[in-house]
């Protein structure tokens, strides 16, 4: 298992200019780990819709890479949105998913069905281009150029665990995150 | 002779063209296809197609964030499904987002027996969001009236079609 906060190290190690849209637990940690705030779209409501928001921003921006960082137990909600990337096929787009067995998003609690799901297979039929999944750090270290270099849309599982404790949401809010965000791709044109 | 008053799709595409809206998100569906092959041969417009409503809210939002002008095309019980998206990704975020909403059973001479009819427009008042109707081509203006208000505003404006589609 990955230890949850350096694989986020490791994708803001790699990220580059790359727009990034967090959710639930990866937005907490990916928070207190960027470096690019100026360049991440912090989904801290609708938390099932990050794979959506990465969608359109892949279209709006296709020379630029695009970064999904979901968790599992909020696309288990909105499954189809595998179906609508795979159709739209953004070769900009990685959709990393977090998939943890302590379910701090229910606060622990058991989400029903979670252990069922196969998301690396929805994504594959859905029309991925490349799926990936790693639960070794390591593993994930070596592949990551394979997996932010190659055309997409890529999926990636990462089978992560959280060791201490998850830092807080951020303290601004979506619509100033979209709101920075608009204003660094005016000011800087890719 | 009375001439028939009918919507054509040419006369919403001229207003999207018009308004230079780039992609319009859209759930295929049999009240909101009418549109669907004049827009697949338009290539001044691109059609981003999802599996459920509440995706549209989402995927226009992230086209507006990256410097596109989107709108949402699906029919009102979309709508309904599409509560928490409309809030999330349109009200609270400032996203001027013109939805453009088949209006299933509206009927302006009867009685709308059809629930989603009937709702709808409360809907949209209980979240403050302005809407404006096109049933004929006469109408169709009414979309760059929606766009101006949604710019104005920074804020979703609706466009319910309350009509069946001439060729």
């Amino acid at each position: 298992m990955i230890p949850s906060q350096q694989g986020m190290q490791l994708i803001n190690e790699r990220r580059g200019e790359a727009l990034v849209v967090s959710a639930t637990t990866a937005l907490r940690e990916w928070g207190s780990i960027s470096e690019r705030r100026d360049l991440d779209l912090d989904l801290s409501d609708c938390m099932d819709k990050a794979p959506g928001v990465g969608l359109g921003l892949a279209i709006a921006q296709p020379e630029r890479k695009v970064l999904v960082l979901d968790h599992g137990s909020v696309l288990r909600t909105n499954l189809g949105s595998l179906v609508t990337i795979g159709n739209a096929a953004p070769s900009n787009l990685v959709h990393f998913v977090m998939e943890d067995e302590d379910h701090p998003s229910t606060d622990g609690l058991p989400i029903p069905g979670m252990d069922n799901i196969n998301f690396r297979a929805l994504a594959q039929d859905g029309g991925y281009a490349r799926i990936y999944q790693f639960d070794s750090l390591e593993d994930l270290m070596f592949s990551m150029e394979e997996v932010m270099e190659g055309p997409g849309p890529t999926f990636v599982s990462l089978k992560v665990y959280h060791d201490g404790d998850i830092p807080a949401y951020p303290t601004r809010s979506m619509a100033d995150s979209l709101k920075t965000v608009r204003e660094s791709l005016d000011s800087t044109p890719y | 002779m009375q001439q028939e008053a009918v919507l054509h799709p040419a006369s919403i595409i001229a207003e999207l063209k018009k308004n230079k809206v780039t992609h319009v998100v859209w759930l295929p569906d049999s009240e909101t296809n009418f549109m669907y092959q004049q827009l697949t041969e338009d290539p001044e417009v691109d059609l981003v197609p999802v599996c459920r409503e509440g995706e549209t809210m989402a995927i226009a939002a992230g086209l507006w964030v990256g410097g596109k002008r989107p709108v949402c095309l699906i029919q009102n019980t979309g709508i309904f499904e599409s509560g928490d998206s409309i809030r999330g990704l349109g009200l609270d975020v400032n996203n001027p987002l013109v939805m453009l909403v088949g209006y299933r059973g509206w009927d302006r001479h009867g009685v709308a027996r059809d629930s989603a009819a009937r709702f709808i427009e409360h809907i949209l008042h209980a979240w403050g969001i302005t809407y404006y109707l096109v049933e004929t081509d006469d109408d169709a203006n009414r979309i760059s009236m929606a766009m101006e208000e949604a710019d104005r505003t920074s804020k979703p404006v609706a466009v319910l079609v309350g009509t069946e589609f001439g060729a």
